[in-house]
């Protein structure tokens, strides 16, 4: 019925007499509007529920419910309020009856028997009053409509535009829960994500001015309120006055937040994670809302799902090239080492470079470096089938030019020909100061002498492995002084895509020349000045050592004030308490680790002011005890709440002595430790 | 959106210098054990405790296993008492694994780290007194 009449408005007429609505429909018929009929107030109002009329002709006379009445509960109702009633009345111009009736909400009256014209003139006026506010609604919602899908459209694009600018998943994830709560104006919002580590989802990332304090940090499908959103996989608006205490805490609204709109997110059927948007305002969502943030979702989980999969990815080929590359480098007594491996700037793959360090004695170290041609799982086995062997070979006490020949024979024989690798090896001898250099095709070392000259090591030039048997010694020694620096590198390093070689040897000589001293420092010096961010598209790998004087006498280092010289000077007073006091027992040496360690973090931590600050640390043997020195050009301040203040009792408690010089431009810190005199230190000498 | 779509990632970090430390993060019977190995000092406790506090909740219980770890400071004491500190608040119950004479445990000692979170010798022990609930705070 609401279908036949609603649409257009119809007239209503109300009259207990048969003939007098036929009559009327008669002479209505002209206008061609629907007219609906009722014959008591009753069915008046059933119609009225169902009806939206244009107008109402109401007989005041009526038996039971009258026309007054009638129009009374017409008017009372929110919903036909607004419909103009047109009274009729029979007989004899009663004043009094026609004063009630627009008391009653009469907008007019005629009295019959009426004029037919002047009837429906009056009539028409009335219809032609709500066709005009229908086209009016239909307009606003028309524009309401148009309005809703250009936001829809807007809000889409925003979260595409978020999902296709961020790659990794910690930022993807930032950036959507950001936009959403924006663009759907949620004053909190959290992305729940699936995570490998954890079963559910977790939260991965937090938006807007108020938290939404979820009971646990993560999401079971399934379980509790969030869980069963989850579980069915379909959006849903959850209100904290319709849930019950549990639910609300679970749900983590009830407290600042009155609504939640929960938006699983799903693809390939499966679901990824959960969006949850929360209000103060229990109705700022609205089932439009619900609709577009569904749609909005697909998007998101699709971005999601190809960002966690190539972070996958990522973590799969950084994890394999670690495991290809030595975990930790030797710590010798003779050399200092360094190395960098550089990934290429392009999407995940394994890289073919490789590097690796072997103590042979106290004396001598192994240092190889090698690249693989070609990326991707291939090239790292083969690359790691190298490294053994090499390894091997080192180990077994080959020199190198001996050692290359048996790698190559090695290939040839397994691999036949085809593959192509170059490997450089170098074995340093720190007694004899010589460095003894093989390469197969591999660029040759770089080497900094001490006035900061730097030159090429050649070895006799050889193809790369796999492409010729090789034979006689095909190694080069050269000399080598403490406090020069030996630099291997792969080609990533220099080659640059249209630029001659030389111009990029050249640029390696220029950096090499002005680096720092420091051997880790070196390789991040020369790793900025020859690379680009863009563009570099092979691996780079590069292996620095510094030869050392003996470590006999005192230890002296002066280092930059930086962390990671903390490392490093542990690591030198490890070496030399080894050598200058192997009669300390293991705890003694490990107290003297630390006390030094801490006091070489204070100054490090306290480092201000110009980056190139440096600090020295120096360690020396008398007849009765160990010193230990560390000496800042800073004033002395007070161990800070970043080690918690608790370096500074740890060192007393660790030394023997500890004394603290205070000077206006540096600060000194000594510490003993005694010791049993030499001469009983070495019983072996004991007749 | 497909891979050709993805767009290039920029340079990756640097690998290497090879870690100092290394960690193992594993759930056994409900608690979440973090095995470290290696040195901590205060060239490497930062990316440590980034690591570490992402770890999900650990509802049952954490232990921190530092039986492969030769050396630490008093940066990893500080690190050690802050996330105490933070279980504490959740009334989560935290155990230190370390091996007696080894340097760690001799600097957990030195700073009264018991104080904070009880020691066990091995992480079997570390798992019962968890298990048995007396180390809830």
């Amino acid at each position: 019925m609401s279908e036949q009449l609603g649409a257009q408005g119809a007239i209503l007429l109300v009259d207990d007499h048969r003939e007098s609505l036929l009559a009327l429909s008669a002479v209505l018929e002209p206008l061609g509007e629907e007219v609906a009929l009722a014959s008591s107030g009753d069915e008046a109002l059933r119609v009225l529920l169902h009806a939206d009329c244009s107008v109402i002709l109401l007989d005041v006379r009526m038996p039971d419910m009258d026309g007054l009445q009638t129009a009374r509960i017409i008017r009372s109702r929110p919903r036909t309020r607004h419909i103009p009633i047109i009274f009729m009345t029979g007989g004899g111009r009663d004043v009094e009856e026609i004063a009630r009736a627009y008391e009653f909400g009469a907008v007019d009256y005629v009295i019959k028997p009426f004029e037919p014209e002047i009837l429906r003139a009056k009539v028409s006026v009335f219809v032609q009053l709500h066709h005009e506010r229908a086209q009016r609604v239909r307009e606003s919602r028309a524009r309401a409509e148009a309005e809703g899908m250009a936001r829809a459209a807007r809000t889409l694009q925003s979260l595409s535009d978020a999902a296709m600018m961020h790659v990794d998943v910690d930022d993807l994830a930032e950036a959507l829960t950001e936009r959403s709560a924006e663009l759907f104006g949620a004053e909190a919002a959290m992305l729940l994500l699936r995570d490998e580590s954890v079963p559910g989802l977790r939260v991965r990332a937090r938006a807007g001015t108020r938290e939404l304090a979820l009971e646990r940090e993560q999401v079971q499908p399934g379980e509790g309120i969030l869980g069963s959103v989850a579980g069915s996989m379909r959006a849903a608006i959850l209100l904290a006055a319709n849930l019950d205490a549990e639910d609300r805490v679970a749900a983590g609204i009830g407290g600042e937040l009155a609504s939640l709109l929960v938006t699983p997110l799903i693809c390939a059927g499966e679901l990824i994670g959960l969006l949850l948007l929360g209000s103060e305002d229990a109705a700022r969502f609205a089932h439009a809302d619900l609709k577009l943030l569904s749609l909005a979702a697909e998007r998101m989980a699709l971005a999601v799902d190809h960002a966690q999969r190539y972070a996958d990815g990522r973590l799969l080929v950084e994890t394999l090239q670690r495991s290809l590359l030595p975990e930790r480098l030797p710590l010798h007594p003779r050399v200092q080492l360094a190395a960098r491996y550089l990934p290429a700037g392009i999407a995940p793959q394994v890289g073919g470079d490789w590097y690796d360090a072997v103590h042979l004695d106290d004396s001598r170290v192994a240092l190889m470096i090698g690249d693989v041609v070609g990326h991707g799982i291939g090239a790292a086995v083969t690359m790691s089938q190298l490294r053994n062997a090499l390894r091997a070979f080192a180990v077994e006490g080959h020199r190198p030019g001996e050692a290359l020949r048996l790698l190559d024979r090695a290939v040839l024989a397994t691999r036949g020909p085809g593959m192509v690798a170059t490997v450089l090896f170098v074995v340093i001898d720190a007694d004899a100061g010589t460095v003894t250099v093989a390469s197969a095709g591999h660029p040759p070392p770089a080497l900094r002498a001490v006035d900061g000259t730097v030159r090429f090591l050649e070895a006799e030039r050889r193809l790369p492995l796999g492409l010729e048997a090789r034979s006689g010694p095909g190694d080069m020694t050269y000399p080598v002084k403490p406090g020069e620096t030996l630099l291997l590198f792969t080609d990533g390093l220099v080659e640059r895509r249209g630029e001659p070689i030389t111009a990029s040897f050249d640029r390696l000589l220029d950096a090499l020349v002005a680096a720092p001293a420091e051997v880790d420092e070196l390789c991040e010096h020369v790793l900025r000045r020859t690379t680009t961010e863009q563009g570099r598209d092979d691996d780079v790998a590069l292996l620095a050592v510094q030869l050392l004087g003996a470590p006999v006498g005192s230890l002296e280092l002066r280092l930059p004030a930086t962390a990671r010289s903390v490392t490093l000077a542990r690591h030198r007073l490890r070496v030399w308490l080894e050598e200058n006091a192997p009669d300390l027992d293991p705890v003694a040496r490990g107290d003297l680790e630390v006390a030094w360690s801490e006091a070489c973090s204070n100054v490090v931590r306290h480092a201000y002011g110009p980056a190139e600050a440096e600090f020295e640390a120096s360690a020396s043997r008398g007849r009765r005890e160990l010193q230990l020195t560390v000496r800042d050009t800073g004033a002395w301040r007070a161990p800070g709440s970043r080690s918690g203040g608790r370096g500074l009792p740890l060192m007393r408690q660790l030394a023997d002595e500890l004394t603290i010089d205070r000077q206006p431009d540096s600060t000194t810190v000594k510490m003993i430790r005694r010791m049993p005199e030499l001469e009983l230190a070495a019983p072996q000498h004991s007749p | 959106m497909t891979d050709e779509d993805a767009p290039l990632r920029q340079a990756a970090d640097t690998i290497g210098p090879p870690e100092l430390a290394a960690i193992r993060v594993r759930e056994q019977d409900g608690i979440l054990v973090i095995v470290i190995s290696g040195e901590i000092d205060i060239s490497n406790v930062e990316r440590l405790a980034d690591v570490i506090h992402a770890q999900p909740n650990a509802e049952d219980g954490l232990v921190v296993d530092l039986s492969e770890v030769s050396y630490l400071d008093s940066s990893a004491v500080s690190l050690l008492h802050d996330l105490a500190h933070r279980l504490r608040q959740r009334t989560q119950p935290m155990v230190v694994v370390s091996t007696s004479g080894s340097v760690p445990r001799r600097v957990l000692e030195l700073t009264a780290f018991e104080t904070n979170a009880p020691l066990t010798e091995d992480l079997e022990a570390a798992v019962r007194l968890l298990a048995g609930g007396s180390a809830r705070p």
